[in-house]
Protein backbone atom coordinates (compact mmCIF):
# COMPACT_ATOMS: atom_id res chain seq x y z
CA UNK A 1 0.00 0.00 0.00
CA UNK A 2 1.59 3.37 -0.89
CA UNK A 3 0.31 6.42 0.93
CA UNK A 4 1.44 9.94 -0.53
CA UNK A 5 3.80 11.45 1.81
CA UNK A 6 5.80 13.93 -1.09
CA UNK A 7 5.06 16.75 -3.24
CA UNK A 8 5.97 16.37 -7.02
CA UNK A 9 8.58 18.65 -7.75
CA UNK A 10 9.22 19.95 -11.30
CA UNK A 11 13.19 19.71 -11.63
CA UNK A 12 14.04 20.12 -14.65
CA UNK A 13 13.63 21.39 -18.40
CA UNK A 14 14.35 20.43 -21.63
CA UNK A 15 13.09 22.19 -25.10
CA UNK A 16 14.50 22.88 -28.59
CA UNK A 17 12.97 25.90 -30.68
CA UNK A 18 9.37 25.72 -32.21
CA UNK A 19 10.18 25.33 -35.88
CA UNK A 20 7.62 24.91 -39.06
CA UNK A 21 9.02 21.36 -39.74
CA UNK A 22 11.12 19.56 -36.97
CA UNK A 23 14.84 20.02 -37.24
CA UNK A 24 15.71 16.52 -36.41
CA UNK A 25 13.68 13.17 -36.24
CA UNK A 26 11.44 12.47 -33.61
CA UNK A 27 13.52 10.19 -31.21
CA UNK A 28 16.37 12.29 -31.66
CA UNK A 29 14.43 15.35 -30.54
CA UNK A 30 12.85 13.56 -27.65
CA UNK A 31 16.53 12.10 -26.84
CA UNK A 32 18.16 15.38 -26.73
CA UNK A 33 15.22 17.38 -24.66
CA UNK A 34 15.46 14.61 -21.91
CA UNK A 35 19.08 14.65 -21.52
CA UNK A 36 18.72 18.01 -21.24
CA UNK A 37 16.05 18.52 -19.08
CA UNK A 38 18.03 15.16 -16.54
CA UNK A 39 21.28 17.87 -16.98
CA UNK A 40 19.19 21.07 -15.85
CA UNK A 41 17.53 18.65 -13.22
CA UNK A 42 20.67 17.67 -12.02
CA UNK A 43 19.72 14.24 -11.67
CA UNK A 44 21.34 10.88 -13.73
CA UNK A 45 19.27 8.61 -16.43
CA UNK A 46 20.18 5.98 -13.89
CA UNK A 47 17.94 7.55 -11.24
CA UNK A 48 15.06 8.01 -13.85
CA UNK A 49 11.74 4.88 -13.10
CA UNK A 50 9.26 6.56 -15.40
CA UNK A 51 8.79 7.59 -18.34
CA UNK A 52 5.61 9.62 -19.96
CA UNK A 53 4.89 10.17 -23.30
CA UNK A 54 2.69 12.07 -25.74
CA UNK A 55 2.03 10.52 -29.10
CA UNK A 56 4.73 11.52 -31.62
CA UNK A 57 2.88 13.88 -34.67
CA UNK A 58 -0.10 13.54 -32.78
CA UNK A 59 -1.90 15.29 -35.92
CA UNK A 60 0.49 12.96 -38.21
CA UNK A 61 0.91 9.32 -38.63
CA UNK A 62 0.08 6.59 -35.70
CA UNK A 63 2.89 5.12 -34.11
CA UNK A 64 2.40 1.92 -32.41
CA UNK A 65 4.01 1.33 -29.21
CA UNK A 66 5.84 4.52 -29.56
CA UNK A 67 6.56 4.47 -25.80
CA UNK A 68 8.24 1.10 -25.52
CA UNK A 69 10.42 1.20 -28.14
CA UNK A 70 11.84 4.89 -26.91
CA UNK A 71 11.69 3.20 -23.41
CA UNK A 72 14.27 0.68 -24.91
CA UNK A 73 15.89 3.46 -27.25
CA UNK A 74 16.41 5.49 -24.16
CA UNK A 75 17.80 2.86 -22.51
CA UNK A 76 16.21 2.91 -18.90
CA UNK A 77 14.31 0.48 -16.85
CA UNK A 78 10.84 2.56 -15.47
CA UNK A 79 8.27 1.11 -13.09
CA UNK A 80 5.71 3.37 -15.33
CA UNK A 81 5.71 3.61 -19.23
CA UNK A 82 3.14 5.14 -20.77
CA UNK A 83 1.48 7.51 -23.45
CA UNK A 84 -1.54 9.51 -22.99
CA UNK A 85 -3.61 11.30 -25.26
CA UNK A 86 -6.74 13.76 -25.03
CA UNK A 87 -5.93 16.48 -27.28
CA UNK A 88 -4.86 19.83 -26.49
CA UNK A 89 -4.31 19.28 -22.78
CA UNK A 90 -2.26 15.76 -23.82
CA UNK A 91 0.82 17.04 -22.50
CA UNK A 92 -0.81 18.26 -19.57
CA UNK A 93 -2.83 14.39 -18.83
CA UNK A 94 1.04 13.26 -19.45
CA UNK A 95 2.50 15.38 -16.72
CA UNK A 96 -0.22 14.57 -14.50
CA UNK A 97 -0.11 11.29 -14.65
CA UNK A 98 3.61 11.60 -13.58
CA UNK A 99 2.58 14.01 -10.77
CA UNK A 100 0.58 11.20 -9.42
CA UNK A 101 2.92 8.97 -9.98
CA UNK A 102 5.62 10.17 -7.91
CA UNK A 103 3.00 11.69 -5.28
CA UNK A 104 1.66 7.84 -4.63
CA UNK A 105 5.56 6.73 -4.53
CA UNK A 106 5.12 4.36 -7.50
CA UNK A 107 8.22 6.89 -9.35
CA UNK A 108 10.72 8.72 -8.14
CA UNK A 109 12.06 10.23 -10.91
CA UNK A 110 9.20 10.48 -13.74
CA UNK A 111 10.57 12.16 -17.03
CA UNK A 112 7.26 13.73 -19.31
CA UNK A 113 8.53 13.84 -22.86
CA UNK A 114 6.51 15.62 -25.50
CA UNK A 115 6.43 15.88 -28.93
CA UNK A 116 4.73 16.85 -32.19
CA UNK A 117 5.30 17.34 -35.77
CA UNK A 118 2.70 18.02 -38.75
CA UNK A 119 2.17 15.82 -41.30
CA UNK A 120 3.46 16.35 -44.90
CA UNK A 121 0.59 16.87 -47.49
CA UNK A 122 2.16 15.22 -49.90
CA UNK A 123 0.31 12.45 -52.38
CA UNK A 124 1.98 9.67 -50.97
CA UNK A 125 0.16 9.85 -47.71
CA UNK A 126 -2.27 12.34 -47.97
CA UNK A 127 -5.31 9.50 -48.57
CA UNK A 128 -3.94 7.92 -45.03
CA UNK A 129 -4.63 11.09 -43.57
CA UNK A 130 -7.86 11.47 -44.99
CA UNK A 131 -8.82 7.76 -43.91
CA UNK A 132 -7.79 8.86 -40.36
CA UNK A 133 -9.67 12.39 -40.02
CA UNK A 134 -12.58 10.62 -41.76
CA UNK A 135 -12.36 7.67 -39.32
CA UNK A 136 -12.27 9.74 -36.53
CA UNK A 137 -14.54 12.57 -37.35
CA UNK A 138 -17.01 9.11 -38.05
CA UNK A 139 -16.39 7.23 -34.70
CA UNK A 140 -19.30 8.29 -33.16
CA UNK A 141 -21.45 10.48 -34.93
CA UNK A 142 -20.32 9.66 -38.38
CA UNK A 143 -23.85 9.86 -40.22
CA UNK A 144 -24.02 13.41 -38.41
CA UNK A 145 -21.33 15.28 -38.72
CA UNK A 146 -18.74 12.90 -40.60
CA UNK A 147 -20.72 13.01 -43.97
CA UNK A 148 -20.37 16.97 -44.15
CA UNK A 149 -17.04 17.11 -43.68
CA UNK A 150 -17.12 19.38 -41.00
CA UNK A 151 -14.49 19.31 -37.87
CA UNK A 152 -11.51 21.76 -38.48
CA UNK A 153 -11.28 23.64 -35.52
CA UNK A 154 -11.02 26.77 -37.60
CA UNK A 155 -14.38 27.85 -38.46
CA UNK A 156 -15.48 26.49 -35.48
CA UNK A 157 -13.16 29.21 -33.55
CA UNK A 158 -14.43 31.99 -36.25
CA UNK A 159 -18.24 31.48 -34.68
CA UNK A 160 -17.33 31.68 -31.36
CA UNK A 161 -15.00 34.73 -32.45
CA UNK A 162 -17.95 36.60 -34.31
CA UNK A 163 -20.29 35.79 -31.26
CA UNK A 164 -17.76 37.56 -29.10
CA UNK A 165 -17.76 40.20 -30.74
CA UNK A 166 -21.63 40.33 -31.25
CA UNK A 167 -22.14 39.74 -27.54
CA UNK A 168 -20.05 42.12 -25.94
CA UNK A 169 -19.84 44.78 -28.52
CA UNK A 170 -16.03 43.85 -29.48
CA UNK A 171 -14.26 45.75 -32.79
CA UNK A 172 -12.10 43.91 -34.82
CA UNK A 173 -9.23 45.64 -34.14
CA UNK A 174 -9.47 45.12 -29.80
CA UNK A 175 -9.62 41.59 -31.14
CA UNK A 176 -6.31 42.29 -33.14
CA UNK A 177 -4.47 43.43 -29.95
CA UNK A 178 -3.94 40.38 -28.91
CA UNK A 179 -1.84 39.21 -31.80
CA UNK A 180 0.47 42.17 -31.62
CA UNK A 181 0.84 42.19 -27.50
CA UNK A 182 1.68 38.25 -27.99
CA UNK A 183 4.40 39.02 -31.15
CA UNK A 184 5.90 41.97 -29.11
CA UNK A 185 6.56 39.06 -26.33
CA UNK A 186 7.68 36.55 -29.22
CA UNK A 187 10.10 39.16 -30.88
CA UNK A 188 13.35 38.67 -28.21
CA UNK A 189 12.43 34.63 -27.21
CA UNK A 190 14.98 32.83 -28.67
CA UNK A 191 12.20 29.86 -28.96
CA UNK A 192 10.12 31.35 -30.47
CA UNK A 193 8.70 30.66 -34.53
CA UNK A 194 7.33 34.37 -35.18
CA UNK A 195 9.66 37.16 -34.03
CA UNK A 196 9.11 40.00 -36.71
CA UNK A 197 6.97 42.74 -35.10
CA UNK A 198 3.56 43.30 -36.36
CA UNK A 199 0.57 46.04 -36.27
CA UNK A 200 -2.96 45.47 -36.01
CA UNK A 201 -3.08 46.95 -39.95
CA UNK A 202 -1.00 44.13 -40.34
CA UNK A 203 -3.45 41.57 -38.66
CA UNK A 204 -6.43 42.94 -40.14
CA UNK A 205 -4.50 42.99 -43.65
CA UNK A 206 -3.31 39.39 -43.12
CA UNK A 207 -5.33 36.68 -45.57
CA UNK A 208 -9.09 35.77 -44.20
CA UNK A 209 -8.74 32.04 -43.18
CA UNK A 210 -12.56 31.49 -42.00
CA UNK A 211 -14.07 35.07 -41.05
CA UNK A 212 -13.46 37.04 -39.21
CA UNK A 213 -10.62 34.91 -38.50
CA UNK A 214 -7.63 36.69 -40.24
CA UNK A 215 -4.30 33.86 -40.84
CA UNK A 216 -2.18 36.22 -38.13
CA UNK A 217 -5.39 35.62 -35.68
CA UNK A 218 -4.26 31.73 -35.92
CA UNK A 219 -1.77 29.80 -34.54
CA UNK A 220 0.45 28.48 -37.60
CA UNK A 221 2.17 25.05 -38.26
CA UNK A 222 4.55 24.14 -36.29
CA UNK A 223 6.94 21.25 -34.50
CA UNK A 224 8.61 20.98 -31.55
CA UNK A 225 9.61 18.50 -28.26
CA UNK A 226 9.55 19.49 -24.77
CA UNK A 227 10.66 17.45 -21.51
CA UNK A 228 9.83 18.07 -17.64
CA UNK A 229 11.23 15.77 -15.21
CA UNK A 230 9.21 15.22 -12.10
CA UNK A 231 11.03 14.14 -8.79
CA UNK A 232 10.22 13.72 -5.23
CA UNK A 233 11.02 16.30 -2.69
CA UNK A 234 13.88 13.63 -1.64
CA UNK A 235 15.62 13.62 -4.54
CA UNK A 236 15.34 17.02 -5.37
CA UNK A 237 16.81 18.28 -2.26
CA UNK A 238 19.42 15.93 -2.58
CA UNK A 239 20.75 18.00 -6.40
CA UNK A 240 20.33 21.02 -3.92
CA UNK A 241 18.69 22.92 -7.36
CA UNK A 242 15.76 24.66 -7.51
CA UNK A 243 12.56 23.18 -8.04
CA UNK A 244 8.54 23.72 -8.86
CA UNK A 245 6.06 22.79 -6.93
CA UNK A 246 2.58 22.51 -8.74
CA UNK A 247 0.15 24.77 -5.79
CA UNK A 248 -3.09 24.02 -6.96
CA UNK A 249 -4.21 21.74 -9.59
CA UNK A 250 -7.89 21.86 -11.51
CA UNK A 251 -9.43 20.09 -14.16
CA UNK A 252 -12.75 20.61 -15.47
CA UNK A 253 -14.53 18.50 -18.75
CA UNK A 254 -17.99 19.87 -20.25
CA UNK A 255 -19.85 16.56 -21.73
CA UNK A 256 -19.08 18.51 -25.30
CA UNK A 257 -16.88 18.57 -27.97
CA UNK A 258 -16.18 21.58 -30.20
CA UNK A 259 -19.92 23.29 -30.29
CA UNK A 260 -22.00 22.30 -26.74
CA UNK A 261 -25.17 21.39 -27.15
CA UNK A 262 -26.30 23.69 -24.43
CA UNK A 263 -24.12 26.81 -23.27
CA UNK A 264 -22.06 29.56 -24.43
CA UNK A 265 -19.44 29.59 -26.73
CA UNK A 266 -17.63 32.80 -25.50
CA UNK A 267 -17.38 32.02 -21.87
CA UNK A 268 -16.35 28.79 -20.80
CA UNK A 269 -17.50 26.31 -17.73
CA UNK A 270 -14.40 24.43 -18.14
CA UNK A 271 -11.80 26.76 -17.79
CA UNK A 272 -13.97 29.14 -15.12
CA UNK A 273 -14.23 25.86 -12.92
CA UNK A 274 -10.80 24.61 -13.49
CA UNK A 275 -8.91 27.55 -12.84
CA UNK A 276 -11.41 28.05 -9.30
CA UNK A 277 -10.34 24.51 -8.00
CA UNK A 278 -6.76 25.36 -8.76
CA UNK A 279 -6.58 29.05 -7.31
CA UNK A 280 -8.98 27.51 -4.25
CA UNK A 281 -6.26 24.39 -3.67
CA UNK A 282 -3.23 26.73 -3.88
CA UNK A 283 -4.84 29.61 -1.50
CA UNK A 284 -4.32 32.10 -4.48
CA UNK A 285 -6.76 34.52 -6.70
CA UNK A 286 -5.78 35.77 -10.26
CA UNK A 287 -4.61 38.87 -8.68
CA UNK A 288 -1.76 36.73 -7.03
CA UNK A 289 -0.18 35.44 -10.09
CA UNK A 290 2.97 37.04 -11.48
CA UNK A 291 3.27 34.72 -14.49
CA UNK A 292 0.66 32.62 -16.98
CA UNK A 293 1.01 30.61 -19.91
CA UNK A 294 -2.68 29.82 -21.50
CA UNK A 295 -3.46 28.32 -24.48
CA UNK A 296 -5.10 30.65 -26.65
CA UNK A 297 -4.78 29.39 -29.67
CA UNK A 298 -6.88 31.85 -31.86
CA UNK A 299 -7.33 35.89 -31.47
CA UNK A 300 -10.57 36.16 -29.50
CA UNK A 301 -9.66 32.85 -27.80
CA UNK A 302 -6.78 34.58 -25.95
CA UNK A 303 -9.14 37.59 -24.96
CA UNK A 304 -11.92 35.33 -23.43
CA UNK A 305 -9.57 32.94 -21.47
CA UNK A 306 -7.61 36.41 -19.71
CA UNK A 307 -11.89 36.73 -18.73
CA UNK A 308 -12.94 33.25 -17.66
CA UNK A 309 -9.21 32.67 -15.99
CA UNK A 310 -10.66 35.25 -13.69
CA UNK A 311 -7.42 38.28 -14.76
CA UNK A 312 -9.66 40.90 -16.31
CA UNK A 313 -14.29 40.99 -16.76
CA UNK A 314 -15.65 39.55 -19.35
CA UNK A 315 -15.78 41.29 -22.63
CA UNK A 316 -12.81 43.72 -20.96
CA UNK A 317 -10.01 41.78 -22.16
CA UNK A 318 -9.17 43.82 -25.21
CA UNK A 319 -9.06 47.30 -22.73
CA UNK A 320 -7.26 44.96 -20.06
CA UNK A 321 -4.22 44.28 -22.92
CA UNK A 322 -4.39 47.97 -24.25
CA UNK A 323 -4.29 49.75 -20.69
CA UNK A 324 -0.64 47.66 -20.55
CA UNK A 325 -1.88 45.20 -17.62
CA UNK A 326 -1.13 41.68 -19.39
CA UNK A 327 2.31 42.38 -20.19
CA UNK A 328 5.68 43.47 -18.48
CA UNK A 329 4.92 46.30 -16.13
CA UNK A 330 1.50 45.17 -15.62
CA UNK A 331 -0.78 43.09 -13.30
CA UNK A 332 0.29 39.69 -15.04
CA UNK A 333 2.47 38.87 -17.93
CA UNK A 334 0.29 36.76 -19.79
CA UNK A 335 2.08 34.71 -22.42
CA UNK A 336 6.11 36.01 -21.78
CA UNK A 337 6.64 33.50 -24.51
CA UNK A 338 4.43 34.80 -27.21
CA UNK A 339 1.77 32.74 -26.56
CA UNK A 340 0.15 29.96 -29.25
CA UNK A 341 0.04 32.54 -32.24
CA UNK A 342 3.64 33.37 -31.84
CA UNK A 343 5.78 31.12 -29.96
CA UNK A 344 4.29 28.45 -32.39
CA UNK A 345 1.65 25.83 -31.42
CA UNK A 346 3.50 22.73 -31.73
CA UNK A 347 -0.21 21.01 -30.29
CA UNK A 348 1.38 17.77 -28.95
CA UNK A 349 4.01 19.07 -27.08
CA UNK A 350 2.47 22.87 -26.42
CA UNK A 351 1.40 22.43 -22.35
CA UNK A 352 4.77 21.56 -21.41
CA UNK A 353 6.74 24.58 -23.45
CA UNK A 354 4.18 26.74 -20.93
CA UNK A 355 5.43 24.67 -18.20
CA UNK A 356 8.88 25.34 -19.30
CA UNK A 357 8.29 29.39 -19.74
CA UNK A 358 6.70 29.82 -16.34
CA UNK A 359 9.21 27.57 -14.47
CA UNK A 360 12.40 29.53 -16.26
CA UNK A 361 10.79 32.89 -15.01
CA UNK A 362 10.26 31.55 -11.71
CA UNK A 363 13.46 30.42 -11.22
CA UNK A 364 15.07 33.89 -12.66
CA UNK A 365 16.18 32.26 -15.61
CA UNK A 366 15.08 34.25 -18.05
CA UNK A 367 17.24 36.55 -19.62
CA UNK A 368 15.67 39.03 -21.59
CA UNK A 369 12.24 38.59 -20.76
CA UNK A 370 12.44 38.03 -17.40
CA UNK A 371 9.06 39.00 -14.98
CA UNK A 372 10.55 40.92 -12.13
CA UNK A 373 9.71 38.59 -8.80
CA UNK A 374 7.69 35.79 -10.40
CA UNK A 375 6.89 34.27 -7.23
CA UNK A 376 3.64 32.72 -8.74
CA UNK A 377 2.56 31.09 -12.39
CA UNK A 378 0.01 29.77 -14.16
CA UNK A 379 -0.16 27.22 -16.60
CA UNK A 380 -3.89 26.18 -19.15
CA UNK A 381 -4.35 24.07 -21.61
CA UNK A 382 -7.65 23.07 -23.18
CA UNK A 383 -9.06 20.09 -25.39
CA UNK A 384 -11.54 20.54 -28.47
CA UNK A 385 -12.86 24.33 -28.16
CA UNK A 386 -12.12 24.93 -24.57
CA UNK A 387 -15.23 21.83 -23.38
CA UNK A 388 -12.20 20.21 -21.58
CA UNK A 389 -9.31 22.11 -19.33
CA UNK A 390 -6.56 22.03 -16.87
CA UNK A 391 -5.28 25.13 -14.86
CA UNK A 392 -1.93 24.40 -12.88
CA UNK A 393 -1.12 27.35 -10.25
CA UNK A 394 3.24 26.99 -9.73
CA UNK A 395 5.36 28.28 -7.48
CA UNK A 396 8.95 27.78 -6.40
CA UNK A 397 9.28 24.92 -3.74
CA UNK A 398 10.85 26.14 -0.42
CA UNK B 1 -13.56 12.41 -61.74
CA UNK B 2 -11.96 10.12 -58.99
CA UNK B 3 -14.18 9.91 -56.00
CA UNK B 4 -14.08 12.39 -53.27
CA UNK B 5 -11.86 9.74 -50.75
CA UNK B 6 -14.29 10.94 -47.85
CA UNK B 7 -16.78 9.24 -49.80
CA UNK B 8 -15.13 5.69 -49.64
CA UNK B 9 -13.76 6.23 -46.22
CA UNK B 10 -17.45 7.73 -44.74
CA UNK B 11 -19.30 4.58 -46.03
CA UNK B 12 -16.12 2.27 -44.62
CA UNK B 13 -16.66 3.89 -41.29
CA UNK B 14 -20.13 4.13 -40.85
CA UNK B 15 -20.40 0.18 -41.19
CA UNK B 16 -16.95 0.04 -38.59
CA UNK B 17 -17.80 2.85 -36.48
CA UNK B 18 -20.83 4.81 -35.63
CA UNK B 19 -23.82 3.73 -33.27
CA UNK B 20 -27.20 2.46 -34.01
CA UNK B 21 -29.12 5.96 -33.51
CA UNK B 22 -26.78 7.57 -35.91
CA UNK B 23 -27.28 4.88 -38.33
CA UNK B 24 -31.14 5.27 -38.01
CA UNK B 25 -30.18 9.11 -38.23
CA UNK B 26 -29.28 8.68 -41.53
CA UNK B 27 -31.93 6.11 -42.39
CA UNK B 28 -34.07 8.62 -41.40
CA UNK B 29 -32.56 11.93 -43.26
CA UNK B 30 -32.52 9.76 -46.28
CA UNK B 31 -35.98 7.95 -47.09
CA UNK B 32 -37.72 9.95 -44.77
CA UNK B 33 -36.28 13.44 -45.74
CA UNK B 34 -36.60 14.49 -41.97
CA UNK B 35 -33.83 15.85 -39.45
CA UNK B 36 -34.69 13.91 -36.41
CA UNK B 37 -33.18 14.22 -32.64
CA UNK B 38 -34.58 11.60 -29.95
CA UNK B 39 -36.84 12.91 -27.09
CA UNK B 40 -36.82 11.48 -23.60
CA UNK B 41 -39.93 10.38 -22.01
CA UNK B 42 -38.69 10.55 -18.74
CA UNK B 43 -37.01 14.02 -18.14
CA UNK B 44 -38.08 15.93 -21.46
CA UNK B 45 -35.48 16.72 -23.32
CA UNK B 46 -34.57 16.33 -26.79
CA UNK B 47 -30.94 15.21 -27.63
CA UNK B 48 -28.53 15.86 -30.65
CA UNK B 49 -27.03 13.71 -31.69
CA UNK B 50 -29.84 11.40 -31.54
CA UNK B 51 -28.87 8.49 -28.85
CA UNK B 52 -30.56 5.07 -27.82
CA UNK B 53 -30.51 6.17 -23.88
CA UNK B 54 -30.88 10.22 -22.83
CA UNK B 55 -27.71 11.78 -22.22
CA UNK B 56 -29.55 14.27 -19.63
CA UNK B 57 -30.80 11.56 -17.37
CA UNK B 58 -29.27 8.19 -18.59
CA UNK B 59 -32.62 7.09 -19.05
CA UNK B 60 -33.88 4.10 -22.45
CA UNK B 61 -36.87 5.95 -22.31
CA UNK B 62 -36.42 7.61 -25.91
CA UNK B 63 -38.03 8.20 -28.97
CA UNK B 64 -37.71 9.44 -32.49
CA UNK B 65 -38.93 13.18 -33.05
CA UNK B 66 -38.65 15.72 -36.16
CA UNK B 67 -36.56 18.65 -35.11
CA UNK B 68 -35.69 21.99 -36.74
CA UNK B 69 -38.65 23.93 -36.31
CA UNK B 70 -38.52 27.57 -35.09
CA UNK B 71 -34.82 27.75 -35.54
CA UNK B 72 -32.77 31.05 -35.26
CA UNK B 73 -28.93 31.46 -36.77
CA UNK B 74 -26.52 31.30 -33.63
CA UNK B 75 -23.32 31.86 -35.81
CA UNK B 76 -21.90 31.49 -38.90
CA UNK B 77 -18.45 31.77 -41.71
CA UNK B 78 -17.06 30.02 -44.48
CA UNK B 79 -15.06 26.58 -43.92
CA UNK B 80 -12.30 26.29 -46.81
CA UNK B 81 -10.18 23.16 -46.34
CA UNK B 82 -12.71 20.78 -44.95
CA UNK B 83 -12.53 17.32 -46.62
CA UNK B 84 -15.80 17.76 -48.85
CA UNK B 85 -15.10 21.20 -49.34
CA UNK B 86 -12.97 22.65 -52.55
CA UNK B 87 -14.63 26.53 -51.94
CA UNK B 88 -15.34 28.45 -49.28
CA UNK B 89 -18.64 27.09 -48.08
CA UNK B 90 -20.99 28.99 -45.35
CA UNK B 91 -21.86 26.97 -42.34
CA UNK B 92 -23.17 28.08 -39.46
CA UNK B 93 -24.37 27.18 -35.78
CA UNK B 94 -28.01 27.69 -34.97
CA UNK B 95 -29.85 27.42 -31.98
CA UNK B 96 -32.90 24.18 -32.28
CA UNK B 97 -35.63 24.89 -29.87
CA UNK B 98 -36.09 22.04 -26.84
CA UNK B 99 -32.62 20.75 -28.57
CA UNK B 100 -29.78 23.84 -28.67
CA UNK B 101 -26.80 24.54 -30.77
CA UNK B 102 -26.22 22.39 -34.04
CA UNK B 103 -23.33 22.93 -36.28
CA UNK B 104 -24.68 22.96 -40.03
CA UNK B 105 -23.54 23.46 -43.67
CA UNK B 106 -25.81 26.73 -44.26
CA UNK B 107 -27.03 27.55 -47.42
CA UNK B 108 -27.25 31.20 -48.61
CA UNK B 109 -24.50 33.97 -48.89
CA UNK B 110 -22.19 34.87 -46.04
CA UNK B 111 -22.98 38.60 -46.30
CA UNK B 112 -26.60 38.36 -46.91
CA UNK B 113 -27.28 36.34 -43.20
CA UNK B 114 -27.78 37.76 -39.96
CA UNK B 115 -27.35 36.59 -36.37
CA UNK B 116 -31.28 35.19 -35.04
CA UNK B 117 -32.91 35.05 -38.19
CA UNK B 118 -34.85 32.43 -39.24
CA UNK B 119 -34.11 29.11 -40.23
CA UNK B 120 -35.40 25.76 -40.70
CA UNK B 121 -33.56 22.17 -42.24
CA UNK B 122 -33.88 20.54 -45.23
CA UNK B 123 -31.61 17.11 -46.78
CA UNK B 124 -28.93 17.38 -48.88
CA UNK B 125 -28.10 14.22 -51.14
CA UNK B 126 -24.12 13.84 -51.44
CA UNK B 127 -24.51 10.26 -52.96
CA UNK B 128 -26.42 7.39 -53.03
CA UNK B 129 -25.03 6.26 -49.96
CA UNK B 130 -25.23 9.74 -47.66
CA UNK B 131 -27.30 12.18 -47.20
CA UNK B 132 -27.43 15.08 -44.97
CA UNK B 133 -28.72 18.11 -43.41
CA UNK B 134 -28.43 21.41 -44.07
CA UNK B 135 -30.20 24.83 -43.20
CA UNK B 136 -31.53 27.99 -45.03
CA UNK B 137 -32.85 30.73 -44.63
CA UNK B 138 -36.80 30.51 -43.70
ZN1 LIG C 1 -33.78 12.33 -19.98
Amino acid sequence: MTTSTTSPLLAGIGTIPVTRDLQMPIPDACVHVCREALDNAGIPASDVDGLFFTPPAMSGEPWMMFAAQMGEHLGITTKSLSLVENGGITALLALRSAMDAVALGRCKVAVVLASDARPLLDTNHFEAFVRGVAFSAMSLYGPVHGAMGLGAPIPIYAMSHQRYMHEFGVSPEEVALSSVQLRSHAVDHPLAQFRDPITVDDVLGSKMLSPPIHLMQAAGISAGACAVVVASEDVVKATGKPAIACSGYGEHHHPSHFIPRQGSITTFESVRESSAQAFQEAGRSPADVDVAEVYGVFGATELMLYEDLGFCDKGKASKFIQDGRSTFGGDVVINPSGGRMSFGHPAGATPLYEVAEVTRQLRGDAPGRQVDNASVGLVHAEHGMMNGSIVMVLEPWN
Amino acid sequence: MPANPLDTFTNQAVKVFGNEASREYQRRLKDDRTLCGTHCGSCGRTAFPPRDFCPDCFSGDCSWVAIGDGATLYAFTTQHRGLRFTAPDVIGVVNVPDVGLIVTPLSGRLDELEIGQAMKPEVVDINEKLSTHRFIPA
